[in-house]
């Protein structure tokens, strides 16, 4: 459990006295307003917060206007929301209150707003409570409503991002954006060390401070263990973090080779050594030592990763001359070649369902991130550079894409989506290369 | 007394991490040696590192034996009176290069490599480290990929001219370590190398 979570955790529950539904209608009913992320034509929710009310005789503190940036923000970052400025709503603030009753629909219908957010605020001994609601402009009702008791200002940010995931939750059914962990390696000095960060850019932390080159990093599924290359003078070791101990262990193995450790579901690492004379990958028993190589081809086998049911692997191999990305049927051991366009095609990552495959091509002007459909065989390419965009991952939902991208002179981490959407740039911690996402769910709350 | 009550102590934090342990990933839980319980983590460190490293191939603790410090220091001492060492010591640690994406030993090489091995087989006590380094075109960790099959190249090349594998280490540095920086094909084709350390 993070500090943060700890934090909030210790102050909510004892402060958050209606954390219970306030008068909301079930939050996804059939008829509810809801947007299919992983469909096709992914829809877009006009939505907009209007301005925070008091709850009593007391007027609003400055902090509310804070917590509406804080939240538009972070909405900024969710694709399926379109934010429309309350400036543009006819005739003004078209709400007196918190509830649908006190809204004033009609000027918002007008303006094609679908759902708006409203914030009640109250003091209670110098410091707020807050009621925030999410109410449908159609059928005039609140699919989301939450209050928080005893906000300071320390907390606004952790509020902030606990409603927006609520609100994704509330429209989409997924909220793994929130709470995630993108890991990354970056340049500090000669070397690169690991770090972890939420997709917004909050609890930057650094794991590792091993000297040498560490990437590569890879989270378990269930986000506890975080493993990785270290690329040291003389050999590459296997390094493991284990996040509920904060300890970091290092393997060392024949042939002085370790490139892109994995997990499968059930927790084994699969990892490319050279124990025979060519970069394979083997899978590790529990002990760490390797079992038979997985789909050896006697060329380069590297880069896997493990579909939810740890059925199928995508890879990146020679075995066809140059990289191309691969699946194996861990069940039939029958290897199917995914790319056959472009000539260097690397850094595959499978989703948790097996059905799609993201991936780097190199095109004329540097690397691109493409999506393979497994099914259909069609490709969709989702980043545009300039520069070269590489090491694409998705999210724990399947939903987000973070990638490498030099677009802008030092590599930088960037978050798009399988549709494609505009990439926004993730916070590392300020300057220094970032390279090597790895996107994990956060440990459970 | 003290023994009995630290016993059960070390029984009660047993159970506790045990029943930790079991919220966790199965897998990864049984790997854990008894009583470690803490993690995964720390079944790798008991007793792995020093098996897996053992193993056959161009890795591996070669270097690690007790007379190596006398070896290495009485190989200073030749660097800094000998002349004639010094060259041999230049060309053997004398860069080769490849083409893109190829870990093929290129027709300019092979002398260079030859060379090394008349200079390995005479001067008996060198050993020596290949490292293997790409372009930045390709991808990190196909490029660590290629950066070992570039390195193993040389290796199993000097292997064919009769130098002893046991006296060679092979590391690959991928794109992470360029020569040259810049976005040119002359800074690419000076990258595409293999580096050769004595190990002194």
């Amino acid at each position: 459990m993070s500090t943060s979570i700890r934090r909030l955790l210790g102050l909510a529950i004892p402060a958050i006295l209606v954390a219970a539904l306030l008068g909301v209608s079930q939050a996804r009913a059939a008829d509810t307003l809801s947007i299919d992320i992983f469909g096709p034509g992914q829809g877009k929710v006009n939505i907009l917060i209007l301005p925070p009310k008091p709850l009593g005789a007391d007027p609003v503190d400055p902090m509310a206007e804070e917590f509406q940036k804080l939240v538009e923000a972070n909405l900024q970052f969710l694709p399926f929301f379109n934010v429309i400025p309350a400036s543009t709503i006819l005739g003004g603030d078209p709400s007196k209150g918190v509830k649908p009753e006190s809204i004033d629909f009609a000027p918002l219908t007008l303006a094609r707003v679908d759902l708006v957010v409203t914030t009640g605020w109250q003091p209670n001994g110098g410091v707020q409570d807050l009621e925030a609601r999410a109410i449908e402009t159609f059928d005039q009702r609140a699919i989301l409503g939450k209050a928080w008791g005893q906000i300071d200002r320390s907390r606004l940010q952790e509020v902030a991002d606990r409603f927006c995931k609520l609100l994704m939750e509330a429209i989409t059914g997924k909220s793994g954006f929130f709470g995630s962990q993108i890991a990354f390696s970056k340049k500090t000095g000669d070397g690169k060390e690991i770090f972890v960060t939420s997709p917004l850019g909050r609890d930057i932390q650094q794991v590792t401070k091993l000297g040498g080159i560490n990437m590569s990093p890879a989270w378990s599924f269930d986000g506890r263990f975080l493993a990785f290359s270290r690329v040291g003078d003389s050999a590459h070791m296997l390094g493991i973090w284990d996040r509920s101990s904060n300890k970091i262990t290092q393997t060392k193995f024949s042939g002085n080779t370790v490139i892109a450790p994995t997990f499968t579901p059930d927790g084994t690492i699969a990892v490319t050594l050279a124990l025979k004379g060519s970069p394979q990958l083997y899978l590790l028993d529990k002990s760490l030592r390797p079992e038979s190589p997985l789909a050896p081809s006697g060329t380069i086998d590297v880069s896997a990763s493990f579909s939810g049911d740890g059925k199928r692997m995508a890879f990146v191999s020679a075995r066809a001359g140059n990289p191309h990305i691969f699946i194996l049927d861990r069940d039939s051991g029958q290897v199917v070649r995914v790319t056959y366009e472009g000539k260097y095609n690397t850094n595959p990552q499978i989703s948790r369902d097996g059905k799609l495959v993201v991936f780097s091509r190199e095109m004329p002007g540097g690397h691109r991130i493409f999506l393979s459909d497994l099914t259909t065989g069609q490709e969709k390419q989702l980043s545009f550079g300039p520069g070269s965009d590489e090491q694409p991952c998705f999210d724990p939902d399947g939903y987000f894409v973070a990638f490498s991208s030099s677009r802008n002179g030092a590599n930088q981490i960037y978050v798009t989506t399988r549709h494609g959407e505009e990439a926004k740039p993730v916070f590392t911690g300020g300057p220094g290369a970032a390279t090597s996402p790895a996107w994990g769910p956060g440990l459970s709350e | 007394m003290n023994t009995r009550m630290l016993t059960v102590v070390v029984v009660a934090l047993t159970l506790l991490l045990l029943a930790a342990a079991g919220c966790s990933k199965k897998k990864i839980d049984a790997g854990q040696g008894a009583g470690s319980g803490d993690s995964y983590a720390a079944s790798s460190r008991t007793g792995t590192e020093g098996d897996l490293a053992g193993g056959a191939g161009a890795g591996g603790s070669k270097f690690g034996k007790g007379d190596d410090a006398a070896r290495k220091a009485r190989l200073r001492d030749r660097l800094a009176s000998d002349p004639e060492f010094r060259k041999a010591v230049d060309d053997i640690t004398e860069r080769i290069y490849f083409d893109y994406d190829s870990n093929a030993v290129r027709a300019d090489a092979q002398p260079v490599l030859r060379k090394k091995a008349d200079l390995l087989k005479r001067y008996a006590d060198v050993n020596i480290v290949v490292e293997g380094h790409c372009d930045s075109r390709g991808t990190a960790e196909y490029n660590l990929a290629l950066g070992e099959r570039r390195a193993r190249s040389a290796y199993e090349f000097l292997i064919q001219l009769g130098v002893s594998p046991e006296r060679m280490s092979i590391v690959s540095f991928g794109s992470e370590k360029p020569l040259s920086p810049g976005g040119t094909e002359d800074a690419f084709s000076k990258n595409r190398r293999d580096e050769f350390s004595v190990d002194f």
